[in-house]
């Protein structure tokens, strides 16, 4: 996973907010990478920290976060976590990365017209002219789907059908061309039919644009369909990461097993579901050692909530972060 | 198009109808007063000294159509104001309102307007600054001061600012024209002179109204900075004034057009107060006079029914704005994303 | 935020009061607002007790007319004391002093403040009330008391100085803030009544007599308020006791601004009573009544609530501005407004600034209900997230 053109390298991302309360960890020490042409599952609970992540690559989160010093975005070379001018903001935002929400309509400002967001967007990062950026976008629509793409141009978002608003969200993100998308919970808020539609548009453009996916959800029968690898997040942690046939077939964390096990069966529709025992805990109340302990079914007093496990090869790429797992079974 | 034009006539049609209905409050108000018209002017000239007998009463009652039952009255009185735009007579003055009203409505009037302008011309930037700044200090500054807007009532300021004037300046201030020119004709003077004291009723009108609409400015924009689509538009490159004006501002100017017809309703309601302390001799101090002096309720009824008048064209027209402004009102879509 | 699980049993099964309560008391500006509004509430509902002088005319001092505020002192040029007293001034003028009015302080003599002295009389509960009509006058005696919280022994103590005729003001302003909040207490009281009548009727049945409604109180509500308001109270004779004034007054009050309540009365019904719990009330067979007041009545309770005291300063702020132009309260009755009459005149304003500590209690009464509105108006919004 890790090979040296990768398109986006994160190192040792530590990401804290300060509120009131108290200084609260959202992401602790995680690395990841990805490469060009491939789709990055993060798969986890709300809580997990899976947003923040994205978020933080392209500096999106709020006021009062707080980013570690150790921790590293590259991107092209570059780290994109220590960007402060406008210029190279705007490289991480809608430039080279571009970001697509899981509510199209709230994603579409309510009184503007699509068609006007999209050339604001365009002549933002490309130097090009208001007709041209036009052209574009209207090509942009009927690349995703959208009939009509010169009517539905002039349009405003709450006049498109929640698949076609959806579309039309895509199509915005990618005109700009990112070489990163980060789509964070593209499929939540669709309904089934609309989902396969979305997912196999994004997964023609994927190969046609050969651009990185960071793929954010908590269901993994997406993951299973659309992902190359997948990472595994509770609480700001990686718990384990990987091709993701293999950790679906093998999952080796606890936690992993658990998600799978609360799947529902196809084969044996009547078996009573199995969700992972207990609740995330409060980001205040951040458990000792290793956070999954207190709904861990292997939980080793002792051990488990004194030590911090950390993500060790179990095989080739798969890694996993549990104290019970021994490495390269 | 047509969607528009059917909205904007459903709309006219609702305003006449309220006119319609303040219309008829407002008169029989006017008719509730114990005794007639006829009977409170002759009992006036009785006071006089002339010797007033019932017949008088009666003859006069007939002169003024007194006698016809109400909703003929009520018609005629409505007729009147629409289509000759007159008001008839005061009762006690016996001089016609239109007289006394016409140029002291319109002076009331463009004072109110101004101090309307004013107040969002300033809340507007200020409760932006307020909803979108870094430092919580200067917003509870800013949030400070517009509650010590509304709780502080228009009179009181203006009262201080007497106080003040008369101390330090030792001109009280009063009045919308010093002596020379109160009956002067109009003139490069007089209009300087005007301007020099006009402020201090604009001033002391819209403070109250800066106050509120600073608070719903900054409200508003604090909600929809929320939305997401906000982010989404970060997450395009967009920055900066043109994020903060394309976005939430222009969202939350909504709202705000919404809430101009009522802000005017409120500064009219501070009229009458402020002018008395004040003394200046347009419709609000006329109110006062009507009512508290003489009981005058041809003239009072007169202007309420101006007033609301005023406040019911300018719902119209800002509920016409807002769908001009935002196509999900325009195209029949009610209600938010 | 959830913490443990058995804080998480509390917050999931604790009552709408008990969430409201907890999150009003946790916002300090709503707890300090609140401990000052209650504290003038108790002060203005002991005012007999607290104001040594009876504020009424039949309680003037009439040597210390115009009087200065009079602050007793623990210690003075002859030493400490730990009784608090004050000294008499007396005021004089001549042509010494260019006819200009001087005060002359008598440091000698000592008068002691003295407490729980006995002193005008004062009353509670007890009404005359003179209908219209022989049958309808009724007298109920109420309870008399006459003790006071402090007093002087010879001559006059005025904490807050005295007016014109030599009433004391500070008795004055503590009758006053009562009458204020009494008003302002009937005003929203009736035009609660008014909206809930008027708004939920329209609310509840929807359709065309929801439409009539509607537009009666648009049409009531696009009438300023105080031009209205100056109307209407020029019917009342001035024959009226001053008792049958009050009730007039708070009763316009209420009948002018019902419309705003009338409006969220409404909208609240209207988005509850679509809700699927209603819908599921009614398919259990529960009838119109039973659905009304166990249903729809609690969930917007507190919304109602907050919406009362919301509407409280505007009430006060009206009165008073009547008053102020004395279209509203008149003498004996005082209210705030009725004080700041007399606050206008410019030698008042030179000479006699005490005049004007009123304005202060009664800036204070409306900046704490509004911070009271707000802080409620948050801590009873479900979707806040905290």
């Amino acid at each position: 996973m890790m090979s040296m053109n990768a398109l986006l390298d994160i190192k040792n991302l530590s990401v804290q907010f300060d509120t009131d309360e108290g200084r609260i960890i959202a992401v602790n020490n995680i690395s990841l990478s990805l490469n060009a042409g491939e789709v990055l599952g993060i798969v986890g609970e709300s809580g997990s920290g899976k947003s923040v992540t994205a978020k933080s690559i392209m500096q999106l989160n709020p006021y009062n976060t707080h980013y570690d010093e150790m921790g590293e975005i590259i991107i092209d070379n570059e780290n994109v976590l220590r960007f402060t001018s406008k210029e190279d903001l705007k490289k991480i935002r809608g430039g080279k990365v571009s970001m697509i929400f899981q509510e199209p309509m709230a994603s579409f400002a309510p009184a503007i017209k699509i068609g006007k967001q999209m050339v604001e967007q365009l002549l933002l990062h490309k130097s090009i002219n208001k007709e041209e950026a036009k052209s574009i976008s209207i090509d942009m629509l009927k690349r995703v789907g959208i009939a009509d793409a010169d009517k539905r141009f002039n349009q405003y978002a709450f006049e498109l059908s929640g698949g076609m608003r959806q579309r039309a969200m895509i199509a915005m993100a990618l005109s700009t061309m990112p070489k990163l998308l980060l789509a964070d919970e593209p499929t939540t808020a669709l309904d089934v039919t609309i989902q396969a539609q979305v997912i196999d548009l994004m997964k023609d453009i994927i190969a046609e644009y050969k651009m990185g996916v960071m793929f954010i959800t908590h269901d993994l029968g997406v993951i299973a369909q659309t992902a190359d690898n997948v990472a595994v997040m509770y609480l700001g942690n990686i718990v384990e990461i990987g091709p993701v046939k293999e950790i679906i077939k093998n999952p080796k964390h606890p936690y992993t097993q658990g998600l799978i096990d609360a799947l529902p069966d196809i084969d044996n529709l009547d078996t009573p579901l199995k969700p992972v025992p207990g609740s995330i805990p409060s980001p205040l109340e951040r458990p000792s050692g290793c956070v999954f302990h207190t709904r861990c079914k292997i939980y080793e007093e002792g051990l488990c909530n004194n030590e911090e496990p950390q993500l060790k090869s179990f095989s080739s790429n798969h890694k996993v972060a549990c104290l019970k797992v021994d490495s390269n079974e | 198009m047509i969607n528009f034009i059917q909205f904007t006539l459903t709309r006219a049609i609702l305003a006449i109808i309220t006119l319609l209905i303040v219309s008829l409050i407002v008169f029989s108000l006017m008719e509730l007063v114990p005794g007639t018209c006829a009977e409170r002017y002759l009992a006036f000239k009785n006071t006089q000294g002339s010797n007033i007998n019932v017949e008088d009463i009666k003859a006069e009652e007939r002169r003024l159509g007194l006698d016809r039952p109400f909703p003929v009255r009520f018609g005629t009185w409505l007729k009147n104001i629409i289509v000759d735009r007159d008001f008839g007579d005061s009762c006690i003055l016996r001089v016609s309102i239109n007289e006394l009203l016409k140029d002291r409505f319109y002076m009331s009037l463009a004072i109110c307007i101004t101090a309307l302008l004013f107040s969002y011309l300033i809340a507007i930037p200020v409760g932006i600054i307020s909803a979108t700044t870094k430092y919580a200090s200067l917003d509870n500054v800013l949030k400070f001061i517009s509650y010590l807007g509304i709780a502080l009532p228009n009179f009181l300021i203006a009262l201080c600012i007497m106080l003040f004037m008369t101390i330090y300046y030792g001109d009280t201030m009063t009045g919308l024209f010093s002596e020379e020119f109160q009956r002067a004709p109009w003139s490069a003077a007089r209009v300087r002179d005007f301007l020099s004291r006009v402020w201090l009723p604009i001033f002391v009108l819209g403070w109250n109204a800066t106050a509120f609409a600073l608070q719903t400015v900054r409200a508003l924009i604090l909600d929809e900075n929320d939305k997401l689509y906000v982010m989404a538009a970060r997450a395009r490159g967009i920055s900066g004034m043109k994020l903060l004006w394309r976005y939430p501002a222009k969202h939350s100017l909504g709202p705000v057009i919404n809430s101009l017809g009522f802000d005017l309703n409120r500064i009219f309601s501070a009229l009458p107060v402020v002018a008395l302390i004040l003394i200046l001799t347009e419709a609000g101090a006329l109110l006062i006079e009507a009512l508290a002096r003489s009981n005058d309720q041809q003239l009072a009824g007169a202007i309420i029914f101006l007033l609301t008048a005023t406040i019911i064209f300018v719902n119209f027209v800002t509920d016409v704005l807002l769908a001009i402004m935002d196509p999900r009102i325009r195209k029949g879509v009610m209600g938010g994303n | 935020m959830e913490i443990s699980s058995k804080k998480k049993e509390a917050y999931f099964t604790a009552t709408q009061m008990q969430l409201v309560s907890t999150r009003f008391f946790s916002n300090r500006s709503a707890r300090i607002a609140g401990s000052v509004l209650l504290f003038m509430i108790i002060v203005s509902v002991f005012s007999g007790f607290l104001s040594p002088y009876d504020p009424t005319i039949a309680g003037r001092d009439k040597e210390y007319e115009n009087g200065s505020p009079q602050m007793p002192m623990f210690w003075d040029e002859n030493g400490f004391s730990l009784r608090p007293f004050i000294h008499t001034k007396t005021k004089y003028r001549g042509a010494d002093t260019n006819f200009r009015w001087v005060y002359k302080i008598d440091t000698e003599k000592r008068r002691y403040v003295q407490f729980f002295v006995k002193g005008w009389k004062y009353k509670y509960f007890a009404y005359s009330i003179n209908l219209p009509g022989k049958n309808l006058d009724f007298r109920i005696p109420g309870f008399t008391f006459d003790r006071h919280l402090f007093g002087v022994d010879t001559g006059g103590i005025h904490l807050f100085g005295t007016d014109k005729a030599g009433k004391d003001l500070f008795g004055r302003t503590l009758s006053a803030i009562y009458i204020s909040l009494a008003v302002g207490t009937l005003g929203v009281f009736i035009s609660f009544v008014l909206s809930l009548i008027i708004g939920g009727i329209g609310g509840y049945y929807g359709g065309w007599i929801d439409g009539v409604c509607q537009m009666f109180t648009d049409a009531v509500r696009t009438i300023p308020p105080v031009p209205l308001f100056m109307c209407l109270s020029a019917f009342a004779p001035d024959t009226w006791s001053s008792e049958l004034r009050f009730f007039f007054i708070a009763s316009l009050l209420g009948f002018i601004s019902w419309p705003t309540l009338a409006r969220r009365v409404r909208t609240h019904l209207l988005t509850e009573r679509s809700q699927e719990y209603i819908l599921a009330a009614q398919l259990c067979g529960a009838s119109s009544t039973h659905i009304i007041i166990r249903h729809l009545l609690p969930s917007f309770t507190s919304y109602i609530i907050v919406d009362l005291v919301i509407s409280f300063p505007y009430m006060l702020l009206s009165e008073t501005a009547l008053s102020f132009i004395g279209l509203g309260l008149r003498e004996p009755v005082n209210s705030l407004g009725v004080l700041l009459q007399n606050a206008t005149k410019a030698d008042v304003l030179l000479n006699y600034q005490w005049y004007f500590l009123p304005v202060l209690f009664l800036i204070i009464l409306i900046l704490s209900f509004v911070f009271v509105g707000d802080g409620l108006r948050d801590a009873a919004d479900p979707h806040k997230n905290k």
